[in-house]
């Protein structure tokens, strides 16, 4: 048996040999073909029975006109026409791209920002690696709650530290452009966290003699960081990037808690305003119509994200 | 199920002196897992199972009172009833759920026209109704408008949470405003108001409750009308609602705190107790929270109905129904949990605890003992007896229509977005009525 | 070795400094969160005095949590569904991880583009059926529909994240491993699944964080109180219509996030660590 595993493999990416005939469970493991499929396995099992599917019940409801507890005629692609038609899907669709967009840029440059700070040696830096990820760790809900009570209109804490110093805040989730601004800010502050530890993993892994040889060429700090830090963190900012762009293009929870879409919908996203059309209105049709916008929206940006990274793999 | 911390925190909640909900929370722990699959119809010792969803009350009182008298029904009549609380906001959600999954709560309270949202997932309950109706003296219109879904009662009129100008009388006097009588003297009175630094409060964001409570009987009360009586026709482009829009404008501008945009059902509460406004539309919360913690600004609070309008006085209340879902499987124990909490003994011990939060929807409680406890909360039955309350829709029926024009706020935005200078009065109305055309339009 | 001067305050400028504000920044809803949790209503509404400062500080707003809502409840049953599913996620994508990241086999790539492309689904999508389903498995009400769903959204990232890692490691020891006669699931086991702890450590603590947080589900396949997570369990006592019960909020979301995130300060390194190395040194 022992010696069976030399005559099979000596590398790992070789197709596999034909092995002896003796026909036994454990050689059967040693073929790539059939341990690749019983490894992942469970994985497509439980994506199969969970997702599967919701995913093609959603996207039949999303061509239908069924209403809650109501199934409905097919109609083909007629909820997508109309909602390229409604004025407040696509203010929803603009709101959308410029959330994402946005916080993704301050995100990325918070994070690199606060990952450069904490790759520093200073007292209690486990203390505070912790401690900037807060904002990440604790549930939405309950931060947005905090956030709705900070935004008040009366109680505003902001405005009154701001009207300490003589100016008088904004109404922050009532007079446009602020409600998108207000959740921008809410969003990059609990975002950021998530950036800026990851950047600093990847921080971490650049070989330390890299910086001393630059230092001795006489480069200068932004020098050493535009030239070795960002260099060898593409890959890290891509992933991050990838999961992040993700998330906030499909936030619900903030935005659900902050303002409902409102005031005028001038705060809606794809999710909230499907939220909002699919159940409390009751046409789910519609709703699993706006849904799904997400689905294409995102698709593109993560191939377009991948195939970018593949690129820098190759390089 | 193997959870050993779950014994440990009931043994304890009922040591805290929770023991209603412990009971609760016990027989929840007991009952089986999986709601689905054919139950037995009540065998002799095996308890059928009422699973009740229900809002959070702001009155907690009112609410245990209820879980306990469903619980005690449940005792005597070997049924297992859950009753369950959650946020109003987070109703919706549930129930499509349920209804999808055909699998839930037997037994749904919601508000305003749900019964016709769901007119397919809900028990015929015509009987029980009728003859609730006949026993407790009638049911208010806005209630039959809601649960009587072509011809047949859908849900029980359950109660309303209902609505009134709670105001501060010693601003009012020191501003030398009167109780405005008709919407131009609201109006006048907001002028005199924020001159004197505690204007009127009015959320006109996006918010179950509040928003659509104030807006929609504004718009009527200036003649505006989102449709004909046949529920059908589109007819919200009127000089009426342009006049309503450049009111509520003007309204906005010259009455109204700074900030009512971003407002939802509680920021008008915390303005209220902070004294930053001197007059809002709420139910009794604000009251009740100023007569808790707030002694003295109960004492200088007060209440008055809604105003005058040249179409009329409308008000548009919070109507509470209950219904029993399709799937249930247990539809006559909840038709008679329904009923008996419904009935005299139990429902105006319920309404005396909350001590005028909510009101009778059938005329046998408009003279309950609740409304000799607190001269200050009267407006809160009469703005229901007076017969002013309307509902989305009107003058044709709430249908599944109204409701997603309600659900998706199009008339409350028709209000911001003028008010908001997003749109001039005149475009705000032709983008309501394109909203109005495109939802009514739709199969 | 006593530094210059200068240096100290050019640390002081380009270290100390931001690190403070950072936090600042940072953790200021968490002091709001705080001050709020310990402030009696009737300065919650009290717009003439200071907000920073609490006059009569108060328990009551902790005592309510604990003594009129199942908050002990709450956190143990997220605590719980958290663990697991984050358990059950990571056994699902450390081998789908490897599979995909190790071996050649038809259709691979195109299993792997599945399977990540799932976590692009819209959950706003997804709620509705899957309640149905969650219905058909008898899972209605109980935690376990919440620690079998999440894994959907969970085990797609991890396992990319884990593709990544496993790439990362060099073959070499897993070949000599076989050449030595271990078989291929003894090499992934004692081989390469020790080498990629960082990396599962990593995918760990993100799928216990995004699990943490989960609303929606929880929201809707739960409806029993006593089976209710930290979020909906709050949100569904604390708001009263139009009435919330601000001190009780913050003290629960507050509650809700500092003990994982002491928590957290142990693993940080890791995460720290894990992430994303493999993408780095690959």
């Amino acid at each position: 048996m022992a010696k069976k595993g030399v005559l099979a493999e000596t590398s790992a990416v070789a197709v596999p040999k034909r092995l002896p005939r003796t026909f036994s469970p454990g050689i059967i493991l040693e073929r790539e073909q059939v341990l690749g499929y019983l490894l992942m396995l469970p994985a497509l099992a439980l994506l199969t029975v969970f997702v599967l599917y919701p995913f093609l019940y959603g996207i039949w409801l999303a061509l239908t006109d069924s209403r809650i507890g109501i199934p409905g005629q097919f109609v083909g692609l007629r909820n997508f026409l109309d909602l390229t038609q409604d004025s407040i899907f696509q203010q929803t669709f603009r709101n959308t791209f410029l959330y994402t967009g946005v916080t993704t840029v301050f995100k990325l440059i918070f994070g690199l920002a606060i990952a450069a700070l904490l790759n520093n040696k200073f007292p209690l830096k486990r203390f505070v690696r912790a401690a900037v990820l807060l904002p990440w760790i604790v549930p939405t809900v309950l931060s947005a709650l905090a956030w709705l009570w900070m935004f008040d209109s009366t109680f505003s804490v902001v405005n009154w530290v701001l009207a300490r110093f003589g100016i008088k805040g904004p109404v922050w989730l009532g007079n446009n452009p602020w409600p998108m601004i207000s959740l921008m800010v809410v969003n990059i502050w609990r975002g950021t966290p998530f950036y800026a530890i990851s950047f600093l993993a990847g921080m971490q892994t650049i070989n330390q003699e890299l910086y001393e040889a630059a230092a001795i060429d006489g480069a200068s700090r932004w020098q050493m960081f535009r030239h070795i830090t960002l260099p060898l963190l593409k890959p890290v900012i891509t992933i991050v990037l990838l999961l992040s762009v993700i998330l906030t293009f499909s936030d619900f929870q903030l935005i659900y808690v902050l303002t409902r879409g409102g005031p005028a919908n001038s705060t809606h996203l794809f999710a909230t305003l499907a939220y909002q059309v699919g159940l409390p209105s009751g046409e789910i049709g519609r709703g699993a119509a706006i849904s799904l916008f997400i689905f294409p929206a995102l698709c593109i940006t993560v191939f377009l994200t991948l195939w970018y990274m593949r690129r820098q793999e190759l390089d | 199920m193997g959870k050993p911390w779950r014994k440990v925190i009931i043994s304890r909640r009922e040591f805290l002196g929770g023991a209603l909900a412990g009971i609760g929370a016990l027989a929840a722990s007991c009952a089986p897992t999986q709601p689905a699959g054919p139950q037995a119809p009540a065998v002799q010792g095996r308890p059928t199972e009422l699973h009740v969803l229900r809002w959070s009350s702001f009155v907690a009182e009112m609410d245990k009172l209820i879980d306990t008298q469903m619980q005690e029904w449940g005792k005597k009549n070997n049924v297992n009833v859950k009753v369950e609380h959650i946020n109003a906001n987070d109703i919706p959600a549930r129930l499509a759920a349920a209804v999808q999954a055909k699998a839930g709560p037997d037994i749904v309270q919601f508000w305003d026209g749900w019964p016709w949202i769901y007119e397919d997932s809900l028990v015929d309950v015509s009987k029980e109704v009728e003859e609730l109706i006949k026993k407790l003296n009638g049911v208010y219109q806005d209630f039959e408008a809601y649960c009587k879904v072509n011809g047949v009662w859908r849900a029980f009129p359950y109660s309303y949470t209902s609505n009134t100008f709670i105001y501060r009388t010693d601003y009012f006097k020191e501003a030398g405003v009167a109780v405005p009588k008709t919407w131009d003297e609201f109006i006048e009175a907001g002028k005199k108001l924020k001159a004197y630094g505690k204007p009127i409060g009015q959320a006109l964001g996006h918010s179950f409750g509040d928003p659509p409570t104030f807006w929609y009987p504004w718009l009527w009360a200036w003649g505006g009308k989102e449709v004909l009586e046949d529920g059908k026709t589109v007819a919200i482009e009127s000089d009426a609602t342009l006049l309503a829009v450049e009111k509520a404008v003007e309204l906005f501008d010259t009455g109204l705190i700074e900030g009512v945009l971003s407002w939802d059902d509680s920021s008008n509460n915390r303005a209220y107790l902070a004294e930053q406004i001197s007059c809002t539309l709420n139910g009794a919360s604000i009251y009740f929270v100023a007569k808790r913690d707030y002694p003295k600004l109960a004492e200088v609070s007060d209440h008055f109905v809604h105003p005058r309008g040249p179409a009329g006085t409308f008000s548009y209340q919070l109507d509470w129904s209950v219904g029993i879902m399709a799937y249930s499987k247990n539809i006559q124990a909840a038709k008679d949990l329904i009923v008996h909490i419904l009935q005299p003994e139990q429902y105006s011990a319920w309404l005396q605890s909350g001590r005028g939060y909510e009101t009778g929807p059938y005329r046998y409680y408009d003279n309950d003992p609740v409304w000799r406890t607190d001269p200050k909360i009267l407006p809160f039955r009469d703005v229901v007896t007076n017969g002013t309350a309307r509902w989305p829709g009107w003058p044709g029926p709430p249908t599944a229509k109204a409701t997603q024009v309600r659900n998706n706020y199009i008339i409350v935005d028709l209000f911001a977005k003028a008010c908001s200078r997003e749109f001039k009065p005149r475009e705000a109305v032709k983008w309501a009525a394109g909203q109005l055309q495109q939802i009514y339009g739709r199969s | 070795m006593s530094p210059r001067p200068a240096a100290v305050l050019d640390r002081f400028v380009s270290i100390y400094i931001p690190v403070v504000i950072t936090l600042v920044l940072l953790l200021f809803p968490f002091y709001w969160m705080a001050i709020t949790s310990i402030k009696p209503n009737a300065e919650l509404f009290d717009v003439k005095g200071n907000p920073f400062i609490v006059l009569q500080p108060t328990l009551d707003h902790y005592k309510y949590l604990f003594e009129r809502t199942l908050f002990a409840n709450w956190i143990l049953n997220t605590t719980f569904v958290a663990c697991l599913s984050t358990a059950i996620s990571l056994a699902l994508s450390v081998p789908a991880g490897y599979a995909l990241a190790r071996f050649r086999f038809p259709g691979g790539t195109l299993l792997g583009w599945a399977i990540f492309v799932t976590y692009l689904v819209p959950q706003t999508l997804l709620f509705l059926p899957l309640a149905q389903v969650v219905n058909w498995l008898g899972l209605a009400n109980t935690l376990w529909s919440l620690v079998l769903t999440y894994p959907t959204f969970l085990v797609p990232f991890g396992s990319w994240l884990l593709i990544g890692y496993f790439r990362s490691i060099p073959k070499d020891l897993e070949e000599s491993a076989l050449v030595d006669g271990a078989t291929r699931l003894q090499a992934l086991i004692k081989i390469a699944l020790p080498l990629a702890i960082p990396g599962i450590l990593s995918v760990g603590i993100f799928s216990f964080t995004l699990s943490w947080n989960e609303f929606i589900y929880a929201l809707v396949f739960i409806s029993d109180p006593t089976n209710k997570t930290v979020p909906v369990g709050v949100t569904s006592e604390l708001i009263r219509g139009d009435v919330f019960f601000w001190g009780s909020l913050m003290a629960g979301a507050l509650l809700g996030s500092v003990p994982v995130a002491l928590i957290y300060s142990f693993f940080v390194e890791y995460f720290v660590a894990g992430l994303t190395a493999g993408a780095v040194k690959g």
